[in-house]
């Protein structure tokens, strides 16, 4: 009779042990990043709500335990602040020379309606999802939590907000704001939400998923309705970071970030060999390390291949948040056939190309071995910001020397001219890099 | 609003401990380059002004060739031999008659060779031969490209007929022996180079809704015409267990136009095929269907070979009853959890917006996107090759 009151104790136990084992054994695997497994950090490198088009934000939590998201949107463009119609004409910029000699929609060249204001401002907001919870919301306006609202097939404006039908829990911060999700105005960037703990600690528990999709918005009725959508790019956890509010994508903590992007295309200009309309293509890239405190720079070398193995080649350098249209390495030149593929990755990881050991760490060409090629770290802040460095000490007052970060991206088609077709497709990537980045933001909750 | 830091900290160490179980699995994989490459759902139709995009790229700077199958997965009248998707559309006028819609599954298959970092397109209607070639290698000219490689051999038909649904494999072999590419010593050097994505196009709104191909990479391929996905065994990752679809309900109003009605369709393919034989086993699919309340309904689908349909026709023929309508799901957005009973799955969602989500001709726009993937068994799928 004893031992039939010690079963349960002792089954109990058994089977704590057992799932404990069970995920430490799990937990040797790799986390990967992906854009259909769900993830502890998502990312939406492209997000619209510019008065032309907008974004619906699709996030869920794929566990049957709540999930606690704290996100933050970086408005990725900066917007030229003297233009003389501020309510009706925007124009966007990343430096105050984009200001200059702009055509306004009646065809007249402005002189100057700079300066560019500085963008990559970021805005952090959180929510709860309980178990298995699906949530959404509209980038312009936001989603103000109404647990009054009865079911219902549509959303209601309130004010410059919008509230919708489903249980939707936005935690009031510790100042006591919030208690929604904010509305977007004028937003051209990038969407990222790490899961956290209800103390807004990092926690890799790999609940979220999420889509995008972005709407065109028309002038008049039926028009508009206009759809791109795209997976979310998902990092998953592994290991508690040590800093709560520091995610490490080391491939320990959390995964690391591709190496290489690549992104099957038409040709900028062509027609598309379905509906004949003109092809334009749009590529959106977010830096994979981020600190709500300075932009994160970022050097990128784009490589273009066309279906007669012409290649060409270009590059740039970004902070925060990039945005190209027409191509990435300015047109393919004569040769262009409708169907492309470029790549596009990092440079200055910090690591031997070639030489021996490949791969391994170093700061100059001498630590590759003989004839082999360092391809050295940049300052990724500081006064030298955009240089080769070899330590931190190269690069100025409070410079830091780095690898410059990995990117994510999405590569987006219009087709037409008029109130054109669009497509949006998430970068494939070649490979995961063997360098870190670092996420980081100011906590939440 | 959190401050009990000790009950945090014990619940959050507790729920990491429960949640990493299936934290961190292999599962297919829409993002690296793969040695198997599965598009789901291949549409053309004339009359309605719909075709298909298809784009494939060889990633290695070797000349790779991918053996491809078409399956054409529409049904067919058994006394007409029209296309049908019901019995209401055989009738027979000469007799006047109806007779059965079977469901049908006709696999038809190709190769493609591709030169050094090629990327390859064609309309699914049209298909890509002959002069359209871009790199085709002659007696006075054999390296047409500079590089390596010519697309000498790639004879890709336009799909058998119109209208048309299907699925399209691609899987990366060896251009001897037309099987798939065997990995080296240690599978150090399986061959996964292949990406590629799907454009379903509306010639008449321009609009275009893509979708990543999902791809399998190869693990240990032995070279031989049976592939084994997943399992102990493994040639090529597994397919999932598990799908997760993220949907907007049928019949929601759109929050951005705050007019367009909502619709979503669905498409499954089970993960085991066998081309030899030309059969595939079925697949029962089980719904969890989640809305923001936390509120579960579910229901279950037998997937013959390829699914396809409106999701609030999965379970019934009555839309607004359907437990994907709006009006039966009460919130805007749901999930969907999506298990094969007895294999695999993969598959893709597209959401539309529409004047009246029962009307597709009202469709004004159209996105698509992959469905998230969970791995968790190590049941084998197999595919087998003629």
């Amino acid at each position: 009779m004893r031992l039939l009151e010690r079963n349960p104790r002792l089954s109990g136990l058994l089977v704590g042990l057992a799932v404990l084992a069970l995920a430490g054994v799990r937990a040797q695997a790799q986390p990967e990043i992906s854009t259909t497994e769900p993830g502890s950090i998502v990312v939406f490198p492209k997000v619209i709500a510019d008065g032309t088009r907008d974004t619906i934000i699709s996030l869920t939590n794929t566990t049957n335990m709540m999930a606690y998201v704290h996100c933050e949107a970086t408005n990725g463009i900066g917007q030229c602040v003297n233009s003389p119609d501020p309510a009706n004409q925007i124009y966007y910029c990343n430096a105050d020379e984009d200001c200059l000699n702009v055509t306004d929609p009646e065809g007249t060249t402005l002189a100057n309606v700079g300066p560019c204001d500085a963008p990559c401002q970021p805005e952090d907001f959180d929510v709860v999802l309980t178990a298995h919870q699906p949530t959404f919301w509209r980038v312009s306006t936001g989603r103000v939590q109404d647990p009054t609202l009865t079911a219902g097939n549509e959303c209601s404006t309130s004010g410059n907000s919008q509230i919708c039908p489903g249980f939707f829990l936005a935690p009031v911060d510790n100042q006591g704001a919030g208690g929604n999700v904010p509305g977007q105005e004028s937003f051209r960037g990038e969407l990222r939400c790490f899961q956290v703990d209800m103390t807004g600690a990092l926690m890799p528990g790999n609940a979220l998923k999420g889509e995008a999709f972005i709407e065109s918005i028309g002038a008049g009725e039926g028009e508009g309705g206009i759809l791109s959508g795209y997976n979310s790019v998902n990092i998953q956890g592994q290991d508690s970071p040590a800093n709560p509010t520091v995610a490490v994508l080391d491939g320990s903590e959390y995964a690391r970030c591709p190496s290489v992007l690549t992104i099957d295309h038409l040709a900028p200009g062509h027609a598309d060999p379905i509906s004949d309309a003109e092809v334009e293509v749009e590529f959106s890239f977010s830096p994979c390390t981020y600190s709500t405190v300075n932009p994160t720079f970022f050097r990128v070398q784009f490589f273009t291949y066309d279906q007669m193995e012409f290649q060409q080649s270009g590059g740039d350098v970004r902070s925060c948040w990039a945005n190209y249209q027409g191509g990435l390495t300015g047109g393919i030149g004569g040769r262009s056939t409708p169907y492309l593929r470029s790549t596009a990755a990092a440079t200055h990881t910090g690591n031997c190309l070639s030489g021996s050991p490949v791969g391994f760490s170093c700061t100059s060409d001498s630590d590759c071995g003989n004839g082999g090629f360092c391809n050295a770290n940049l300052c990724v802040s500081g006064d030298s910001t955009g240089f080769v460095c070899a330590s931190s000490a190269n690069c100025g007052t409070n410079g830091v020397c780095g690898p410059s970060s990995a990117i994510l991206g999405v590569a987006e088609h219009f087709y037409g001219d008029t109130d054109p077709g669009t497509s949006a497709e998430v970068a494939h990537w070649l490979g995961i890099r063997e360098v870190n980045d670092v996420m980081s933001f100011t906590g939440g909750f | 609003m959190f401050t009990n830091w000790k009950i945090a900290s014990v619940a959050s160490a507790l729920t990491f401990a429960v949640v990493g179980v299936s934290a961190v699995s292999a599962a297919p994989d829409h993002d690296n380059a793969a040695g198997l490459l599965i598009y789901s759902k291949i549409v053309v139709d004339a009359g309605a002004g719909i075709d298909t995009r298809l784009h494939l790229s060889n990633t290695s700077a070797l000349p790779q060739m991918a053996h491809c199958f078409y399956v054409n997965a529409n049904s067919h009248c058994t006394n007409t031999g029209g296309v049908c998707s019901t019995f209401m559309d055989c009738l027979d006028t000469a007799s006047n008659v109806f007779g059965t819609c079977a469901p049908g599954w006709i696999e038809t298959n190709f190769d493609i060779f591709m030169t050094s970092r090629q990327p390859i397109g064609w309309v699914a209607s049209e298909g890509l031969a002959g002069t359209a070639l871009p790199c085709r290698a002659t007696f006075l000219n054999p390296n047409p490209c500079g590089g390596q490689g010519a697309n000498n051999g790639t004879r890709i038909p336009p799909i058998s007929e119109t209208p048309f649904i299907g699925e399209l494999k691609c899987i990366q072999s060896d251009p001897i022996t037309r099987l798939p590419r065997a990995c080296g010593e240690g599978g150090l050097t399986c061959a996964n180079d292949l990406t590629g994505h799907a454009a379903i196009t509306d010639i008449e709104t321009t609009d275009v809704a893509s979708y990543p191909a999902s791809g399998l990479r190869s693990v240990a391929n032995n070279g031989d015409n049976n592939l084994l996905v997943g399992g102990e065994d493994a040639e090529y990752e597994p397919c999932a267990d598990v799908l997760v679809m993220d949907f907007v309900y049928d019949g929601a109003i759109d929050p951005i136009s705050g007019v367009l009605e909502a619709s979503s369709e669905l498409t499954l393919v089970p993960c085991t095929q066998d081309f030899r034989g030309q059969t595939v086993p079925p697949v029962t699919a089980q719904f969890l269907v989640y809305n923001e309340f936390e509120q579960r309904l579910s229901t279950s689908r037998r997937i013959d070979c390829l699914f396809d349909s409106p999701i609030s026709r999965i379970d019934t023929s009555q839309p607004n009853r359907s437990i994907f309508s709006v009006e039966i799901g009460g919130t805007i957005m749901g999930q969907a959890r999506i298990r094969g009973v007895n294999g695999g799955l993969t598959g893709m969602a597209l959401l539309a917006l529409a004047e009246d989500f029962t009307d597709d001709s009202t469709r004004v726009g159209w996105a698509a996107y992959a469905l998230d993937t969970v791995v968790e068994t190590s049941v084998a799928d197999t595919i087998s090759l003629p």
